[in-house]
């Protein structure tokens, strides 16, 4: 097989690498670059533990093959701030959103993806907007209500 | 994953080249939330993948006179935000709102929605309503098909082994045009149908002056249920048990499977009930 | 039946490093929590098609599928044992050489003809629940090494009970427990499904084999076929009640699928036949329950442990009663509710507290239940409102004669601070945060980086049980609040010494020490330098038993439970006639577990707990079709999205003081769960009056329920 050069920005930094073409972007992440914060839950599109944001918009890493990413611009987990966490991050943390936190990327990218074009986003928006990222440890109920501490939406 | 070879196209010029060079061992990939599934799962044989998705003549929707052209990598997200289709064909956007999850809508596509030929696609019902023409175009050059003549069975279409979907082609909806999407899951999200159906009805008068019905996930392609759709047509009054009665006919042209999402005597029931439900959301019927 | 395994050809490839099969096991070939009946690696049956067969280990990922495909195992098919009910026939092939039942209880209390000659009414019901799978989103993975030189095997792995990982390790590969490290942590979500062994054992195999490092991941499809899931339960009930809703008599049968292998099916089944007649006075009963083997996957340890089962057929009970006597739900319940030394369906006293009448109280005054008439007058024509309510109980703690304590150790640091010692698992639960919180209580101090919190590795912390049964907290914590209360004592003794002040007349305010005229003395990080000056840093330990009953049930081991929890779930539905699909809209949760510690983790639990029973009670079900799985992914597997998650999500703290628990406090863990099924299914009856008798209430078993269009 044949391998594949890949140009892309990953967090603001350029990456040039090559590459077979059957692994995805969640395993290249995960085991070529050791950016273990993507997560992986099922490999197939249906959680959304691997979610991450390409040009502005969310994928599950999980259905990405890594030739498809070349040109494109990326952030994780990890690039989602510099050194703090964002409000965003400390408000889940101060409602207790998370309880095994495997979830937690994922819907912290689906978020923030929100956040990013929606300042004030109603509840529906909310819930709309992390329906593909499962979380089976909370009823989704204090990660909706983290969103509306931040925004202060009146619902 | 298992290993495969793997291009990536410029124009459909070199797509179709390409494919008529490996003839049968190849697949296009668009967005690839069918594919790269079917990869993963080892049910993909053919050894060399063309990447169709930077191919400019595949993408956008425009308006042409009364038509409107849905490019065929035209993802289900685009779909949603298109001003043009909220306009002049609501009942695609419906149904795409109610693909996947966010993530699935961003990356999936209208064409592989339909060249994955599944009977729960949830793009084709609406598709079937709106008469939609394809456009096709192959190394012996292109075509335009009839969404009826397109589907043959599951994962079954009339494209030719180079032969690729470049866009769909819709008629603009006029002022007395009403539509409804039904999708019946599981669950709210995230989920195939279990049966859909879809209804668009042109009324005068208080009339049914036309009106077309199609059902997903009951038969080995999406239908139109033209019996159903012939009896209705030209009436003006609506009684609930008389339409529920005629509903019922729905049942002589679907023909479900069993499976674990449900079974086909469930399908059969649940049918006639899911084109009433339509109904009964576009027309003032009464008890 | 195995008949040849040639892994000759796997060993050829380049790449693969080591291909194991039984005959590679030193020790026993055997593991399973409480009989080691499921083999390590199959040698004459597999008995589910998630038995493991080979072990195969390469040097890439990529190698493994071509290595396994490369191994050549002959079978004869065998007669697949698939309906729990038809594997109790004599004539029937068997799953295991001593037969279908792995365990058989019977308890009979007082006299239950007599009990259903005084019923005025009598309900005979079938009640079948599905197959959950725990879904954890994290699946089991782990990695291990073994280091010659130390001799010591460490195996990294999301767990439960590291302790017993260990024995279990020990057993297999025949070796001292002692050359065996486990870290338990950190793990993406348990709820009893990794209490059992999941990667562990093979991980061990494999690196004392091969020397390396190994490294073990189950995808997602893998991990729904070989783990244990909650066990489907057939349960046949009959009960009898005076006009006046006096229950006289219950008869009730359980029979449930624990698969090929027994895990905890033993333990589950009794566990179910002490709850099976729920909260109440039941003064006759007769009660059966029968573990069965079959070759449906394996079924074991989950949030409810057997308590959803028959929950949601007593519920349903006593919801059909309330209708057919026409009498309120909550006052049919408040006749019979158990009351602080009452007998139990079998026959134990209950002596601890109880918060039962509180929660109905409750019920009875919240809006959702008072007003639920106003809710059904909201009714569309085609979509049904309608409310149902629950109650339920459950024992904490592993129950008589079951091994069950907690242990910690503090020791102080030289800045004032203390490192606790827990053997407990943070298993998402917030475990840590929880312990953090009455250790912070314990110790007299509030500033949070004072307390550091060290649990889960064999090496370094104290056996602390396992972190199952809702009773983790509860043991951890009694543990936490002996040896602080000894540290405590030693630090005012040092005070003393060095001070000169009689430790009666010190006392402590967030660590600081001060005398009777609240002057202060010290501090703890004064003290601290001190002693670290002298090399006397204290350490402190702490033992605690769990508390058990003193009667024992005869033919029941573990029964009974000594401390129960208790909860009340209202929940608010609307079904769509037209195609049967159901939508929990509000759920209301009163939870009765004593105190409540951390409440973020006590509403996190809740409302977690609302969502899995809500995925148990309208849409979970792995189906197995003549031993195969057809379900095995989360495209067929469907858990609750954020779109059928209800966020009128209420949880409402009943907190009946706990006087055993130095804080009051009980296990909820699984509590939260148990009564939201039945509320939701009594929900269906209020709003179409179809009674749904099987879970999942799927959208097809609603439909067929309804049938047609009610005739206008
Ligand atoms: C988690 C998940 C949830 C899903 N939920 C839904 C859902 O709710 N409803 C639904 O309908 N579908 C659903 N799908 C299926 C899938 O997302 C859709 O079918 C999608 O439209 C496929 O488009 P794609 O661009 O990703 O196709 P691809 O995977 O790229 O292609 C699918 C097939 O079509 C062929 N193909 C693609 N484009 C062309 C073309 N232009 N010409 C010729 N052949 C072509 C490909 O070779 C391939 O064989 C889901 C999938 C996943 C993974
Ligand atoms: S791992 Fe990608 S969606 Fe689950
Ligand atoms: S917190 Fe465990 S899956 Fe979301």
């Amino acid at each position: 097989m044949k391998k594949i050069k890949i140009d892309f920005i990953l967090n603001g930094v350029k990456i040039t690498d090559e590459v077979p073409a059957n692994i995805t972007l969640s395993e290249y992440l995960r085991d070529y670059l050791k950016l273990t914060g993507t997560k992986e839950g099922c490999s197939k599109g249906e959680c959304g533990a691997c979610t991450v944001i390409i040009d502005d918009k969310i994928f599950d890493s999980c259905l990405i093959l890594i030739p498809e990413v070349d040109g494109k611009d990326i952030t994780t987990i990890e690039g989602i701030s510099k050194d703090d966490l964002t409000p965003l991050q400390n408000s889940l943390i101060e409602e207790g959103a998370f309880q095994c936190g495997f979830c937690a990327s994922g819907m912290v990218m689906s978020l923030t993806n929100l956040l990013s074009k929606n300042e004030k986003p109603s509840l529906e928006e909310i819930r709309e907007s992390i329906s593909g990222n499962l979380c089976r440890c909370t009823g989704y109920k204090k990660i909706i209500d983290a969103v509306i501490k931040l925004t202060k939406a009146i619902i | 994953m298992r290993e495969f070879e793997y291009y990536k196209v410029k124009n459909l010029k070199e797509a179709i080249n390409l494919s008529k060079k490996f003839g049968k061992n190849k697949r296009f990939l668009a967005g690839g939330t069918d594919l790269i599934v079917r990869l993963k799962d080892n049910l993909i044989k053919e050894e060399n993948i063309i990447d169709i998705k930077n191919i400019e003549e595949l993408k956008g929707i425009k308006e042409v006179e009364d038509e409107i052209h849905i490019g065929s990598l035209v993802t289900f997200s685009e779909i949603i935000e298109s001003d043009i289709l909220k306009k002049y064909s609501p009942l695609i956007v419906e149904a795409s709102k109610k693909v996947g999850s966010p993530q699935i809508r961003n990356k999936g596509t209208i064409g592989g929605n339909i060249c994955n030929a599944s009977p729960a696609g949830d793009s084709i019902p609406p598709l079937f309503c709106e008469d939609a023409k394809f456009f096709l175009e192959s190394t012996n050059g292109s075509r335009i098909v009839n969404i009826e003549d397109f589907f043959k069975g599951p994962g079954k279409t009339i494209l030719k082994e180079d032969e690729i979907l470049v866009k769909i082609i819709l008629k603009k909806w006029k002022e007395n045009e009403f539509g409804f999407f039904n999708k019946l899951g599981q669950r709210n999200a995230l989920t195939i149908a279990i049966a859909s159906s879809c209804i668009k009805i042109k009324k005068s008068d208080g009339k049914i002056e036309d009106i077309k019905i199609s059902l997903g996930s009951v038969s080995p392609t999406v239908i139109r249920a033209k019996k159903v759709e012939n009896i209705l047509r030209g009436l003006k009054e609506y009684k609930k048990d008389e339409i529920i009665k005629i509903c019922d006919e729905v049942k002589e042209e679907i023909d479900p499977i069993t499976d674990v999402r449900g079974s086909r005597e469930y399908r059969i029931e649940v049918s006639k009930y899911l084109v009433f439900e339509a109904l009964n959301n576009l027309l003032n019927i009464r008890g | 039946m195995i008949k040849k395994i040639d892994i000759s050809k796997a060993l050829k490839l380049n790449g693969v490093v080591a291909v194991l099969t039984y005959n590679d096991i030193p020790g026993l070939n055997g593991f399973g929590i409480a009989i080691q009946d499921q083999p390590v690696l199959c040698y004459d049956k597999v008995r589910y098609i998630g038995d493991a067969v080979a072990l195969v280990a390469c040097e890439t990922k990529e190698l493994l599928d071509k290595a396994i495909d490369l191994i050549e195992v002959e079978y004869e098919p065998l007669p697949v044992v698939e309906d729990p009910l038809k594997a109790l026939e004599k004539d029937s092939p068997k799953v295991h050489e001593n037969g279908n039942i792995h365990l058989h209880t019977k308890i009979d209390k007082g006299d239950i003809e007599k009990g259903f000659k005084e019923a005025d009414l009598i309900i005979e019901n079938e009640y079948r629940t599905g197959r959950q799978e725990h879904a954890y989103l994290e699946t089991e993975s782990g990695f291990a090494f073994y280091d010659e030189d130390e001799d010591l095997l460490t195996i990294f792995c999301g767990g439960q009970y590291p302790f017993r990982d260990q024995i279990q390790i020990a057993r297999v590969l025949a070796i001292d427990p002692r050359k065996i490290r486990i870290i338990d942590e950190p793990m993406g979500g348990g709820f009893g499904g990794k209490d059992e062994i999941t990667t562990q054992i093979h991980l061990a195999l494999l690196a004392y084999h091969t020397k390396r490092l190994v490294k073990m991941e189950i995808e997602r499809d893998e991990s729904i076929v070989f783990s244990w899931k909650k066990h489907p339960m057939i349960l046949r009930y009959k009960t009898g009640v005076k006009k006046d809703g006096t229950l006289t008599s219950n008869e009730i049968y359980i029979y449930a699928d624990t698969g090929a292998y027994a895990s905890l099916g033993g333990p589950i089944v009794n566990l179910a036949v002490e709850h099976s007649c729920g909260p109440y006075r039941v003064p006759n009963t007769h009660i059966e329950g029968f573990c069965i083997y079959t070759n449906n996957g394996v079924s074991g340890a989950f949030r409810g442990f057997g308590v959803n089962q028959v929950t949601f057929a007593m519920e349903s009970q006593m919801d059909e009663i309330a209708e057919k006597l026409n009498m309120d739900p909550v006052l049919l319940r408040r006749k019979n509710i158990l009351k602080k030394g009452d007998e139990t369906g079998i026959g134990s006293k209950i002596e601890t507290s109880i918060g039962l009448k509180k929660i109905l109280d409750e019920i009875e005054k919240h809006p959702l239940y008072k007003d639920r008439e106003k809710n059904k007058i909201d009714s569309s024509e085609y979509k049904k409102y309608g409310v149902g309510i629950a109650i339920s109980y459950q024992g904490t703690g592993l129950g008589v004669g079951l091994p069950d304590y907690g242990a910690c150790w503090i020791e102080m640091r030289r800045d004032g601070g203390f490192n606790v010692y827990s053997g407990s698992v943070e298993i998402g639960q917030q475990m840590k945060t929880t312990l953090k919180l009455i250790a912070l209580e314990a110790l007299k101090i509030s500033d949070e980086d004072k307390v550091f919190i060290i649990t889960g590795d064999t090496s370094i912390t104290p056996d602390c049980g396992t972190t199952t049964a809702s009773g983790a907290t509860y043991r951890s914590r009694r543990a936490i609040e002996i040896a602080s209360k000894k540290m405590i004592d030693i630090l005012k003794k040092e005070v003393n010494e060095i001070f000169n002040i009689p430790t009666d007349e010190i006392k402590i305010e967030d660590g600081i020490f001060k005398n009777l005229n609240d002057e202060k003395i010290t501090t703890y990080e004064d003290l601290a330098e001190i002693l670290y000056d002298k090399r006397r840093l204290p350490k402190t330990e702490g033992h605690f038993n769990f508390p058990t009953s003193k009667t024992k049930i005869p033919g029941a081991f573990g029964l009974p439970h000594y401390i129960f929890s208790f909860s009340g779930a209202i929940a608010l539905v609307e079904v769509n006639i037209l195609t049967g699909k159901t939508n929990l809209i509000k759920a209301v949760n009163l939870i009765d577990g004593g105190r409540v510690i951390n409440k973020i983790g006590f509403e996190g639990q809740s409302e977690g707990g609302i969502v899995m029973g809500m995925g148990y009670a309208l849409m979970e079900d792995v189906i197995i079709k003549n031993g195969e799985f057809l379900v095995k992914n989360f495209s067929t597997y469907l858990i609750p999205t954020s779109m059928d998650s209800p966020y009128q999500i209420e949880t409402i703290p009943i907190e009946s003081f706990e006087e055993l628990g130095p804080y009051g406090s009980k296990g909820i863990g699984e509590t939260t769960m148990v009564p939201i099924a039945p509320a939701i299914t009594n929900a269906i009856f209020n709003a179409t009056g179809k009674r749904i008798k099987q879970t999942p209430a799927t959208p097809e078993r609603v439909f067929f329920a309804l049938h047609k269009l009610p005739e206008k």
